[in-house]
């Protein structure tokens, strides 16, 4: 199938800059573009915007969102950011996060599944990650900061050292962190549905 | 509750070939409120999903929502 690109990434000293940027590129000079900050350029880094290419598709996740939880009597707040092949979709209630994100995110991963089924069936190539309040990003953030802390002891200790049960999507998340931990090497230990990862000192 | 009841429906319809046939009727208790949920013909499979998967989802979101309330709530799926 056809890759459609969704997004047009473009840099500059700052923001204004950088909208100016895309807006030329995109044959858009003079008008309103619609695009997230994915950096302010106050740092060290310059400044970077992430202008949505397919209005349509924003529109679409964003009223039926609107909708499901209008039904609820909640206004939400939706934060949207475009990836490769997915739309990370950040809904913020204030009233209903904590029940809406469960315990170890339980519930998170059923309104997950079910805004998705509902979008596809709208328009079946398109796919979302639903987050509630930044929870799987905060999340995520954890958990690569506790496996390099873990990496770094195993290194200096020389001892091999097992993670707390992951699920799929946080397995992939742990070998993403250690691409770059030459020193270590990551092992599963015992048969599903029992298996614990190791991290263990290269040879 | 109603506005449970209304979200049930709204999911439902999404996701049938025949959302006319979509109702949700609401039964009351102290404690628990159960919700009926009938859809048409042919349209049982799409609200519950692989294997259940939707119904699970549908459930897990009502009981969330009903916590915030101080309730349980139970769903029925009928045809």
């Amino acid at each position: 199938m056809e890759e459609v690109r969704r997004f047009y990434d473009a840099e500059g000293k700052t923001v204004e800059e950088a909208v100016k940027k895309a807006q030329e590129a995109l044959d858009m000079v003079g008008r309103p573009l619609r695009y997230v900050i994915m950096s302010d350029g106050k740092g060290n880094r310059p400044a970077m915007i992430r202008v949505f290419l397919n209005l349509e598709e924003v529109e679409l996740i964003e009223s039926l969102i609107n909708e499901f939880f209008e039904k609820l009597g909640v206004k939400p707040q939706i934060h949207m950011i475009p990836r490769q092949k997915r739309y990370y979709v950040n809904i913020v209630t204030k009233k209903y996060d904590s029940v809406l994100i469960g315990r170890n995110g339980e519930t998170l991963k059923e309104l997950d599944y079910l805004l998705s089924i509902l979008v596809r069936r709208k328009k079946p190539d398109l796919h979302l990650t639903v987050d509630v309040n930044g929870y799987r990003e905060r999340r995520k953030r954890f958990l690569i900061n506790k496996t390099l802390a873990i990496a770094k002891q195993v290194k200096e200790t020389g001892r091999e050292m097992s993670l707390d049960p992951l699920t799929e999507q946080e397995l992939r998340i742990v070998k993403d962190a250690l691409k770059k931990e030459k020193g270590v090497i990551l092992r599963a230990v015992g048969k599903e549905p029992n298996i614990t990862y190791v991290i263990a000192p290269r040879n | 509750m109603g506005e449970i009841k209304d979200l049930i429906e709204y999911i439902a319809k999404e996701l049938v070939d025949h959302p006319d046939l979509v109702s949700v009727k609401e039964i009351p208790g102290e404690k628990t409120v159960i919700y009926e949920l009938k859809v048409g013909e042919g349209d049982l499979g799409k609200v519950i999903g692989k294997e259940g998967r939707t119904a699970k989802a549908i459930r897990a979101i009502i009981a969330a929502a009903a916590m915030k309330k101080g309730k349980r709530a139970v769903l029925e799926i009928l045809e």
